[in-house]
């Protein structure tokens, strides 16, 4: 071997040992099935709990570590330099944006469980499933796919719901517009969210009914500089006049003011309306209208973090717990006790009269109660009360009986038909943020 | 040669010890782990707030550009200045509400109770302190709400015939939220500096046959000063650096420290957030520097 000394042997042997190593192990970083270490994922309580944590368990035998953060922590802490340290993250579509730079797209091809045949097209065809949002379907293209081809989820759904108006029976008749909240005869009996990127739609739904803001239905998720101005004057004006008994900035608090019957109407999420119930104060989430007051629809996702997610070998374990999981036959039954619902809805054969390795679906009365709008096939003596979680849901065929509870807002297509709203963070966040002090201040 | 070398050395050496020791003293030596812990966890902090508080911001970024917009906004914005106005005045308000609920306390405790009845008593308005300042706060909703005990006991005798609803989610609810919270801070202090009076001074008082009033008037409320001014900077720090009670009792009026909360948690904005802060911090310091000009809180220090 001439020109070879025994220094450069070593050294080129050591180099070609190294590299073959590496090769068995899957040197690119990609990482292969059962990841080196504990899949970290990060998200919301509703988001992330750890039943589901103990359900990837159970079924590819290795772990997940679940801390539970709000959205602007999450964000924070993605941002922040710790997305080397997370596997993956949940949040809901008002945050996933921020995001996009430390998400790794996701390609449906990996996804066994992914087929357009049973995924709503609410998410495969936006465009035409939810087309009197008009322009607004576009953002929700924008914030779910990475690609123009659909190919690749920038932001794997898992979760969704059509938040609405909740109030309780006894002191509100009926209520279907966002108007209900801005309503004198509920002078100083409402409660209304600190949260500008979610009060403000609301109001500006009710502005846009009521000829208060120019503007129109496919750009009102993405409001002007002029309409966030008009939203929060009138906001204002609002709270000025003693409208709200109060705010509530965490979601406990919406759940006390309601609970208690300081409140009595307000923009609650559906898992508040369903623990103020196990407080015993009935609360009916409301069958929005539709057109412009319609539903504030939103959804939240399992996205792997970039480069977390690779460096860390768990991008395959992130996948699998999104693919194998969230789009079996036990999460549907698992988050409707919460009111939300799951994208494979369609899939009744698994989701609704199947099971697969995380367990059993739904059940036939529960699925027709949750996406057909069925009623139950035993009474319920207090609707208002009445909690998904605790009522004994039959395996068998079944009729629906007169004093059967029904879900609240109806069947899931119609939820759909009369969304109005799609939950971005819009363009003018900046101004909307700096501007929503104003709000605060009054 | 070599032993007056080594004897010189040794002198010389000791020299400069005695010379250092003299310019640096064991004073500042021993204080030396107290100024680094302060440099470490506070003014370095306090630094890099500083720092960031000149920075740019876009879409729940900092950008490292330096501006004075979040300054700009802090003093100029008309919302930033009316929370800082409404903040301050509850504040103050607090702060003689709690001072004339506290002084009488303070007053029995130190000369109606034995000096162990007296602490242990002191030690009682601690116990709420054993459970979270959440659990305190939110405790007042069966009480002051509408299905709560005081409207339950005011519809019972026919007082009233509907729930009085600004018993919660008002001023008055805000208020008594701090005052529950802040109390002890202002009974200890005024304490300490009652149990530091000599009673011969109020012997000699009521000798020159001065009446209870007038005793109090010269000799007592004097002497309590250094305690009721720390009690006062104590409550009014506390007060308005204070998020839990205005998030939960107030009726969505926001405070400083609420705009400086929504600022980070809703949008990450750090030089926004970090101006607030400082600006704050600003306010505190005029407020205690005013304060201890007026009274001279070292007496306290030498009972």
């Amino acid at each position: 071997m001439a020109g070879v000394n025994r220094r450069h042997f070593v050294k080129g042997a050591s180099a070609a040992a190294a590299a073959g190593l590496a090769g068995c192990l899957g040197g690119d970083g990609d990482g292969g099935d059962g990841g080196s270490e504990t899949v970290q994922w990060i998200g919301p309580a509703w988001a992330a709990r750890d039943e589901q944590g103990a359900k990837y368990q159970e079924i590819t035998g290795g772990e997940v570590n679940i801390t539970t953060a709000t959205i602007p922590t999450v964000q924070q802490r993605l941002l922040g330099g710790e997305n080397s340290e997370i596997d993956a993250y949940s949040v809901e579509t008002s945050g996933s944006g921020a995001l996009r730079d430390v998400t790794i797209p996701t390609p449906t091809a990996d996804l066994d469980n992914w087929d357009e045949d049973v995924i709503s097209d609410a998410f495969t065809n936006p465009g035409e499933r939810l087309s009197h949002l008009d322009e607004q379907t576009e953002t929700i293209n924008d914030l779910l796919w990475a690609d123009e081809e659909q190919t690749e989820l920038q932001f794997p759904p898992h979760a969704y719901n059509f938040d609405a108006v909740g109030y309780n029976p006894k002191f509100v008749d009926d209520a279907s517009l966002w108007s209900s909240l801005f309503d004198e005869q509920y002078e100083g009996q409402v409660t209304i969210g600190e949260t500008a990127a979610i009060t403000i739609p609301e109001a500006l739904m009710h502005m846009l009914d009521n000829d208060m803001v120019d503007g129109s239905i496919g750009q009102i998720n993405n409001p002007t500089e002029d309409q966030l101005d008009a939203a929060i004057d009138f906001l204002i004006e609002q709270k000025e006049a003693g409208q709200f008994r109060t705010t509530w900035s965490a979601y406990g608090e919406s759940v006390t003011q309601m609970g208690s019957e300081e409140a009595v109407i307000g923009d609650v999420w559906q898992p508040a309306a369903m623990d103020i119930r196990r407080e015993g104060t009935p609360v009916t989430y409301a069958t929005m209208e539709g057109g412009i007051q319609g539903y504030r629809y939103w959804f939240g996702g399992i996205a792997p973090v970039d480069p977390g997610a690779r460096e860390r070998g768990n991008l395959e374990n992130v996948k699998s717990l999104y693919d194998d999981v969230h789009l079996g036959a036990w999460y549907p039954n698992f988050v409707q006790g919460w009111g939300y619902s799951v994208p494979h809805y369609e899939n009744e054969e698994l989701v609704r009269d199947g099971s697969d390795e995380t367990g059993e679906g739904m059940g036939p009365e529960y699925y027709d109660w949750a996406y057909r709008g069925e009623g139950t096939y035993q009474e319920v003596d207090e609707p208002a009360l009445f909690d998904p979680q605790q009522y004994d849901w039959s395996d068998e065929e079944g009729d629906p009986v007169d004093g059967g509870s029904n879900r609240d807002s109806g069947p899931i297509e119609e939820r759909f038909d009369r969304i109005g709203f799609f939950q971005i963070w819009p363009d003018a966040a900046d101004y909307m943020q700096d501007s929503w002090s104003d709000f605060l201040a009054a | 040669m070599t032993a007056n070398n080594d004897a010189d050395e040794v002198a010389g050496t000791s020299g400069l010890k005695h010379r250092l020791s003299q310019r640096i003293g064991e004073p500042e030596l021993l204080s030396l782990p107290t100024v680094l812990w302060f440099g470490v966890f506070l003014i370095l902090p306090l630094a890099v707030i500083g720092v960031y508080s000149f920075m740019s911001y876009s879409n729940f970024n900092v950008i490292f550009e330096v501006t004075l917009d979040p300054w700009v906004r802090a003093f100029t914005s008309d919302t930033v200045q009316s929370v800082f106005v409404r903040t301050l005045m509850v504040g103050l308000l607090v702060t003689a509400l709690t001072l004339v609920f506290a002084y009488p306390l303070a007053y029995f405790l130190r000369f109606y109770t034995g000096e162990i009845a007296g602490i242990i008593l002191l030690l009682f308005l601690v116990i709420p302190f054993w459970t979270s300042e959440l659990i305190r706060t939110l405790g007042w909703f069966p009480v002051l709400g509408r299905s709560g005990a005081i409207n339950w006991f005011l519809m019972s005798v026919g007082i009233v015939d509907e729930p009085i609803r600004w018993l919660i989610f008002s001023l008055f609810s805000q208020v008594v939220g701090y005052l529950q919270n802040f109390l002890v801070f202002m009974v200890a202090p005024i304490y300490i500096s009652l149990s530091q009076i000599d009673e011969d001074l109020l012997d000699a008082s009521e000798t020159l046959r001065a009446d209870s009033l007038a005793t109090f008037r010269n000799v007592t409320w004097p002497l309590s000063l250094p305690g009721v001014a720390i009690g006062c900077m104590f409550t009014f720090v506390l007060a308005i650096g204070n998020l839990t009670i205005p998030q939960f009792l107030s009726a969505g009026d926001a405070t400083v420290t609420m705009l400086i909360y929504q600022e980070v948690q809703r949008g990450l904005h750090y030089p926004n957030a970090s101006a607030l802060s400082l600006l704050l911090l600003a306010v505190i310091f005029v407020f205690v520097f005013g304060l201890f000009r007026v009274v001279d809180i070292s007496e306290i220090a030498q009972g």
